[in-house]
C-alpha cells in the first residue's frame, strides 16, 4: 500500500505553489491594471477606467519612433544571431571541434557575466576603435548577449540528431554543404526558431547595453520607458508595457500554431 | 553488381586494434555475412568498406579497381544502418528520392523510381507518410528501399533485423531472401545472430578480436568448424578435451579426462596429443542399448529444459557435463537412458 500524503503537507504545498504563482504574476497584473487607469499618475490601484493612455501611446511620435528603432535593431540582431549561432551550435554539439568545451565556455560567457561589465567593456572598445557609441555598437552589443541563447537552443536540438543520418546522406552522394542544408539544418528548425525568438526578445527588451552604447538621439523603447519613469511617470508607461506583453503572447501563440514550438522533442 | 576484395585491412582506435589484417574476397552477387560477438570488428569492417572509416593499412578493391582512397559519396555503396537513419523531416517519398536528387537523376524519373522502390518492399501508397508514422518493420523496409533505389554496386546491411521483434524478424528474413533472388546484388551483412547469418548468407565470415576466424558456407561452418571458437559460436556444441593417439588407420583411439577410452575419426591434420572433440547437441542420443553405437558413455541424468520441438537434457559422465538435444518424441524413453551415444562420423576433432 502506498500511504497517502498527509493532509497538512498537501495544504502546505498548495500554499507554496500559489505564493510563487502570485509572486510571478502580480507585477504583470499591477502593470496591466494600471494601464487602464483614468488617472494622471502612475498609481495602484488604478482610479477610473479608460483607454486614454493607449490612445496617448499609439499617437505619440516618441513612443512609435522608439518602438520602431527597437524593432529594427532586434530584427537585425536576430538575423545575425541565427546566422552565426546556428552553425556554431551545430558544430559544438555534433562535431569534434578541437577544444569544444573552451569554445562553449567562451560563447556562453555572456550568460553568466554581469551585463554591466559587458556594457563598460563594449563602450571602451567602441570608443577607442570604432568611433564611439552608435546603432552599430548597439547591434554588436546585443549580438554578444543574444548569441549564447541561439547556440544553446540549436545545440540542444542538434545533439539529438541521429549521427547516422549524415553518414547515410553521405553514402547517397550528398556533399558536405548538401548534408548540412538538407539533413542537419531542417532537423534543427525548432532550435533555430526558439533561439531566434529569445534573441529578438532579449534585444528588444534590453536597456543596459543600449544605455552604454547609444549615441545622443538614439532612443530605444526600453530606454524611453526608463526615461519616462524617471522624469514624468504616467500610466502611458503601463500601457506600452501591456502592449509588449500582448505582442509577446501573440508571437508565442503564432509560433506554437505554425511550428509547434511545444513539440521540441519531435 | 561488383566483386569486392579486401586485403590485409588494419584499423586501430587509439590503443585498441579493431581490425587486425583482415582479408576477404566477395564474388559478384554473393551475400557474405560478417558474424561475431560485439566488439569483434565486424561493424568497423563494414564502415571501412563504406568509406566511413579510413583503414590504417590494407586495400579495398571493387571490380578490380582500388577504392581505398575514394570518398564515401563517390563509392556508390548502398548502406542500411541499424538505426535505419531515415530523415525524420522528410516524407517516405522524399527519403527515397534523396539519393536520386544527390546523384542528379533527372526530376521526371523520380516519381516512377520511388513508386518502383516502394513496390519492391511492398509499401505501395506509403509515400506521403513520415517515418514516425510507420511501424519498426515499415521503417526498416523504407531504409532498405532507400539503400537500393540508386542501384548501388554493393549493398551493406548493418544488423538489419536486430531492431525488430522475433516474429517480424523471421518474416523480414524471408522477404530479404526473396528480394535478393530478384536483385542478385553483392551484399555484405553484419550480424551477431548466427541464425540470421545462416539463413541469409551464401558464405559466413566468422570474426573474433579484429580477425577473421573462419570463412565458409553456413554448412561448412556448422559441420566443419576449424576452431573451438567457431564450433561454439555457430550452433551450440559440446567441446570435450581429449588425448589423441595416432595410428595408421582412419580410426584413432582417444582418452577423455576421466580416463574413458573412446574411438574417433582421424583428424585431417593427423596430429595426435591434446585436442578437442566437437559434439553437436542434436547428434547425440540417449540410449539404454550402448552396443548398437560406435561410441557410448555411461551417464547420470541431470536437469532438462523443455524447448517445444526438443528437450535440452544435461547429462554427466564422471565429472564431464554434456548437453543433449532430445527430440520431443524420444524424450519419454530418454528418462531411463543409461548412456549417451553418437556415431563416430558426427564427432569432429579440432
Amino acid at each position: 500500500m502506498v500511504s497517502a500524503t498527509p493532509r497538512v503537507w498537501r495544504i502546505a504545498a498548495i500554499a507554496v505553489v500559489s505564493a510563487v504563482v502570485i509572486y510571478m504574476l502580480a507585477p504583470l497584473a499591477v502593470v496591466i491594471a494600471t494601464s487602464f487607469s483614468a488617472s494622471q499618475f502612475l498609481v495602484f490601484p488604478p482610479r477610473g477606467l479608460s483607454l486614454r493612455w493607449y490612445t496617448e501611446v499609439l499617437s505619440s511620435p516618441a513612443y512609435l519612433h522608439a518602438a520602431w528603432t527597437s524593432a529594427w535593431i532586434a530584427v537585425i540582431v536576430t538575423a545575425l544571431a541565427v546566422l552565426v549561432g546556428t552553425p556554431a551550435g551545430v558544430a559544438l554539439a555534433r562535431h569534434h571541434v578541437r577544444g569544444a568545451t573552451w569554445w562553449s565556455a567562451l560563447f556562453l560567457s555572456p550568460l553568466v557575466l554581469p551585463v554591466v561589465v559587458l556594457g563598460i567593456g563594449l563602450l571602451s572598445v567602441f570608443s577607442k576603435y570604432f568611433g564611439g557609441p552608435s546603432y552599430f555598437a548597439i547591434v554588436i552589443g546585443h549580438l554578444v548577449i543574444c548569441l549564447p541563447y541561439v547556440i544553446r537552443t540549436v545545440g540542444a536540438v542538434a545533439v539529438g540528431i541521429d549521427r547516422n543520418a549524415e553518414e547515410a546522406a553521405r553514402l547517397m552522394g550528398a556533399r558536405w554543404w548538401e548534408r548540412y542544408l538538407y539533413v542537419v539544418l531542417p532537423q534543427c528548425r525548432t532550435g533555430i526558431l526558439a533561439g531566434g525568438f529569445l534573441a529578438f526578445n532579449i534585444s528588444f527588451d534590453d536597456a543596459v547595453v543600449a544605455l552604454f552604447l547609444r549615441a545622443p538621439g538614439i532612443e530605444t523603447l526600453p530606454l524611453l520607458i526608463y526615461g519616462r519613469l524617471e522624469f514624468s511617470p504616467d500610466p502611458s508607461v503601463a500601457a506600452v508595457s501591456t502592449l509588449l506583453v500582448a505582442l509577446t503572447i501573440l508571437i508565442v501563440i503564432a509560433l506554437e500554431r505554425w511550428f509547434g514550438l511545444g513539440r521540441l522533442a519531435h | 553488381m561488383a566483386s569486392v576484395s579486401l586485403s590485409n585491412i588494419t584499423k586501430r582506435f587509439g590503443a585498441v586494434s579493431a581490425l587486425d589484417g583482415v582479408s576477404l574476397d566477395i564474388a559478384d552477387g554473393e551475400l557474405v555475412a560478417l558474424l561475431g560477438p560485439s566488439g569483434c570488428g565486424k561493424t568497423t569492417l563494414l564502415r571501412v568498406l563504406a568509406g566511413l572509416e579510413m583503414p590504417d593499412g590494407g586495400s579495398i578493391m571493387v571490380d578490380g579497381r582500388i577504392i581505398t582512397n575514394v570518398a564515401p559519396e563517390a563509392r556508390r555503396v548502398g548502406m542500411m544502418f541499424q538505426s535505419y537513419a531515415l530523415f525524420p523531416h522528410m516524407s517516405v517519398a522524399q527519403n527515397l528520392a534523396f539519393p536520386l536528387r544527390m546523384r542528379r537523376v533527372p526530376m521526371r524519373e523520380h516519381a516512377s523510381r520511388v513508386e518502383q522502390a516502394l513496390g519492391l518492399v511492398r509499401l505501395e501508397g506509403f509515400g506521403a507518410r513520415h517515418p514516425h508514422q510507420l511501424s519498426g518493420g515499415q521503417q526498416q523496409r523504407v531504409a532498405l528501399a532507400r539503400a537500393l533505389i540508386d542501384e548501388p554496386r554493393v549493398l551493406l546491411l548493418d544488423e538489419p533485423l536486430s531492431n525488430l521483434d522475433a516474429k517480424l524478424r523471421e518474416q523480414m528474413q524471408v522477404e530479404l531472401i526473396e528480394l535478393r533472388a530478384k536483385l542478385r546484388l553483392t551484399t555484405v551483412l553484419v550480424t551477431h545472430d548466427q541464425h540470421e547469418a545462416m539463413s541469409l548468407a551464401d558464405r559466413i565470415a566468422l570474426m573474433r578480436d579484429g580477425r577473421i576466424e573462419q570463412v565458409g558456407t553456413p554448412r561448412e561452418l556448422y559441420e566443419s568448424p576449424a576452431t573451438p571458437f567457431a564450433a561454439d559460436f555457430i550452433g551450440a556444441a559440446n567441446l570435450l578435451p581429449i588425448e589423441l593417439e595416432a595410428n595408421d588407420t582412419e580410426i584413432w583411439a582417444a582418452r577423455l579426462p576421466a580416463g574413458t577410452a573412446i574411438t574417433v575419426t582421424a583428424p585431417d591434420d593427423r596430429r595426435a596429443g591434446a585436442r578437442q572433440l566437437v559434439l553437436r547437441m542434436e547428434d547425440l542420443t540417449l540410449t539404454s542399448d550402448p552396443a548398437q553405437w560406435d561410441v557410448a558413455l555411461p551417464i547420470r541424468l541431470g536437469a532438462a529444459v523443455y524447448r517445444g520441438s526438443h528437450v535440452r537434457q544435461r547429462v554427466h559422465h564422471e565429472a564431464l557435463a554434456i548437453t543433449v538435444d532430445v527430440p520431443k518424441a524420444a524424450h519419454a524413453q530418454a528418462s531411463c537412458a543409461t548412456h549417451v551415444a553418437w556415431r563416430r562420423r558426427d564427432a569432429r576433432v579440432i
